[in-house]
């Protein structure tokens, strides 16, 4: 009986520390993060994979140069497969099956069979920010160099929202009325002491 | 934009209880001033803490230095009782945001 409840309470610790790590930290918010690769047009002989590890992997084909996000705590890489390597029908069996059933070592096997070359790695897809932050969308762009592992964007754009307009509005508009009080109370001591 | 709001009320109630232990007369006036210096600091330090996160302590020793002056003249009191009321007000706000939020 007593080893029942120490393995019932280990099991929802269990689960538990699940559960906290999807939570967000209070007073953060997750912004959303697209990362485009530039020169996708220059490689039409190439295919582009996205690849999550564990935990929660998946494998998609880049289209249009846009890398798919995926589960926060996973890592994303991007790899080239040379389009005459590459079967896109196995490609696609293998995308489809990473969606049911994710296999990493099948996956790996597939690159090394094809000679897939790793161009992007650890690519930013999740972060968060504090609430009052203004920033919305962050999008990072990255030129793809086949003989060269990136992991840093070559530029990136931050769309913000106009709430820092309300924050100094409020800011100034309080100092105005704190000047205001401070001034007439400077005038009326200047009166009593004439 | 509710927690920002449940943020803002919890400061401004706690900073509200240190001021009326430090200047124990006017009420009324100790919370229009509490609040007005509060609508002055806190929008600009959330401001700033949402593009620089990673400087939490640089902007609430600006906004300590920053209330201070503006106690000091709304107060009408000394810069040393300013400062000390100051320091304790941000110090208890900043240790219930770690703690509680």
């Amino acid at each position: 009986m007593k080893d029942a409840l120490i393995c019932s309470l280990l099991f929802v610790m269990f689960l538990v520390s699940f559960v906290s790590a999807d939570m967000l930290t209070p007073g953060f918010k997750p912004v959303e993060i697209k990362n485009v690769i530039s020169n996708f047009n220059d490689f039409p002989d190439y295919y582009f994979v996205s690849f999550c590890h564990s935990p929660m992997g998946i494998i998609h084909l880049v289209d249009d140069g846009i890398v798919c996000g995926c589960y926060k705590y996973s890592q994303i890489d991007v790899y080239v497969i040379k389009k005459e390597s590459a079967d896109l029908d196995t490609l696609l069996t293998l995308i489809q099956n990473s969606n049911r059933h994710f296999n990493e070592s099948e996956i790996r096997k597939y690159f090394n069979e094809t000679d897939a070359i790793l161009v992007l790695e650890n690519v930013e897809h999740y972060k968060t920010v504090p609430i009052s932050s203004t920033e919305e969308v962050i999008t990072n762009y990255y030129e793809v160099n086949l003989s060269k592992v990136q992991t840093n964007p070559i530029d990136r754009e931050v769309n913000r929202n106009n709430l820092w307009i309300i924050y100094v509005g409020v800011s100034v508009v309080a100092l105005v009325v704190i000047l205001v009080i401070l001034l007439i109370r400077k005038r009326k001591n200047e009166l009593f002491t004439n | 934009m509710n927690y920002l709001l449940i943020n803002f009320v919890l400061t401004v109630v706690l900073e509200l209880i240190v001021f009326f232990v430090f200047f124990r007369k006017d009420y009324i006036k100790i919370f229009l001033f509490v609040l007005l210096i509060n609508f002055f600091s806190w929008p600009l330090a959330g401001l700033v803490f949402g593009y620089w996160p990673e400087y939490l302590l640089i902007i609430e020793l600006t906004i300590f230095l920053l209330e201070g002056i503006l106690i000091k003249f709304l107060f009408d009191t000394k810069y040393k009782k300013a400062f000390f009321v100051s320091f304790v007000a941000n110090l208890i706000s900043v240790l219930a945001g770690v703690f509680f939020i």
